[in-house]
């Protein structure tokens, strides 16, 4: 697996099923992060927020945080559908150990979200369900795959603690370190 | 799914991701997304604590825009594929999708009206064969001669970027390979006259000096 952005052609990664808004089961793809979805991401996340008026921590994070990506450390995938930007995830494989048994390391969802159009809140029924449980589920394939077994690690948004509970993420309580957001970690696939 | 079964399923197939193929799980993990709206984001400042109340027609018109992008996005793929633009491909979808965008916010009426009939088709099963083979048309009409030439032109750029990469990627081993041999060369000479000095067998520079300057004095008077 190539790691960094925009480093490989041949991207799609594998076929996802998810269920779209008419509760049918539609096949999207997760890709390695190419330029087209970046693009999606500055503009389409980002017009939809604005003709809605919503504010959108998400967009001003990453756009910060986008250059830092050039580090090979750094993963970052994409959910596609119909040749739109569903979600994204950015991981970091190196530097990050588990909470649980520190000399482990692990891998660390650095940020994963929904498009505003897949996230309940905005658009109701979401246009697809599933994006943000198959995004989790590929940083746990890459934590296998690393020799990790299985460990993922992130801090969630207080709206979001209930998805990772009910995931059956180890809660570990609020982080000072990190906005005071709770740390969820995945342990050990055994 | 606990752990165990989820490892059990990596070692056999190497892929979880294809326990959503089974459909009790999907509507598991669709069930766990629809208790919390949706909201999965974690990693960064949260998104909108106070979301802005959302006007439904305004949602409307926004969903028909995304919907509509999909379906210019699948037909501009599909054209760009039969273009062979092999590691252009990427950066020519990039750049004519940018420019698509832009021209969906100048639409004439016309093409308003055609592409609202488009999208209303999309849910129908099966879309409306003479909308359908219009899009092509519709697609490339949509943007000028100049929009595809430097569509074209970033995938030129892309193909040239990745050949002087292949090349850089090709000639670096051998640029250090050269120059390893090079250093060790010169090492083996350094540990030969060292060798040398260290037996007694060396010579000091001033009697290296006056044996030039014999060599070009006997030089001189020959000619």
């Amino acid at each position: 697996m190539t790691s960094g952005l925009f480093q490989d052609f041949d991207i799609m990664l594998t076929a996802i099923n998810l269920t779209a808004d008419s509760g049918k089961i539609i096949q999207a793809q997760l890709n390695q992060m190419q330029p087209r979805h970046l693009e999606d991401f500055e503009t389409a996340w980002q017009e939809v927020l604005q003709d809605l008026n919503q504010d959108d921590a998400f967009w001003n994070w990453a756009m910060k945080k986008r250059l830092s990506l050039v580090d090979n450390r750094f993963e970052a995938y994409a959910i596609e559908y119909k040749k739109l930007t569903q979600g994204l995830l950015w991981l970091e494989t190196r530097w990050h150990c588990s909470w649980a048994n520190p000399d482990q390391r692990l891998v660390y969802v650095e940020a994963i979200a929904a498009a505003p159009w897949n996230r309940g809140l905005i658009q109701s029924p979401p246009y697809l369900k599933g994006v943000g449980a198959a995004l989790l589920f590929f940083a746990r394939q890459r934590s296998l795959a690393l020799g990790y077994n299985g460990r993922v690690g992130l801090h969630a948004l207080p709206a979001s603690e209930g998805f990772y509970h009910h995931e059956q993420m180890l809660d570990y309580g609020e982080d000072p370190d990190k906005d005071n957001l709770r740390y969820f970690e995945f342990g050990i696939m055994e | 799914m606990d752990n165990r079964q989820l490892r059990e399923h990596y070692e056999k197939t190497g892929n979880i991701m294809d326990i959503f193929n089974d459909p009790d799980v999907l509507r598991e993990m669709v069930r766990a997304e629809d208790e919390c709206m949706g909201m999965i984001g974690a990693g960064f400042p949260a998104y909108s604590i106070n979301p802005h109340p959302i006007d439904p027609e305004k949602l409307r018109l926004v969903m028909q825009k995304v919907r509509l992008q999909s379906i210019l996005f699948t037909e501009l793929e599909d054209m760009m594929n039969s273009a062979n633009l092999g590691a252009g491909k990427e950066a020519g979808i990039t750049e004519a999708r940018r420019r698509i965008r832009q021209q969906l916010n100048q639409l004439t009426a016309e093409q308003q009206l055609f592409f609202d009939a488009l999208v209303a088709e999309e849910s129908l099963q099966p879309v409306d064969q003479l909308l359908q083979s219009q899009l092509k048309a519709r697609l490339l009409s949509l943007l000028s001669m100049a929009d595809w030439d430097a569509v074209g032109a970033a995938a030129i750029d892309a193909v040239q970027k990745h050949w002087m990469d292949s090349i850089e990627s090709v000639g670096s081993p051998e640029q250090k390979k050269s120059g390893d041999d090079w250093k060790m060369a010169i090492g083996e000479k350094i540990d030969v006259a060292v060798a040398q000095i260290d037996r007694g067998q060396g010579r000091d520079g001033q009697e290296v000096i006056a044996n030039l300057r014999d060599k070009l004095q006997k030089a001189k008077e020959s000619h």
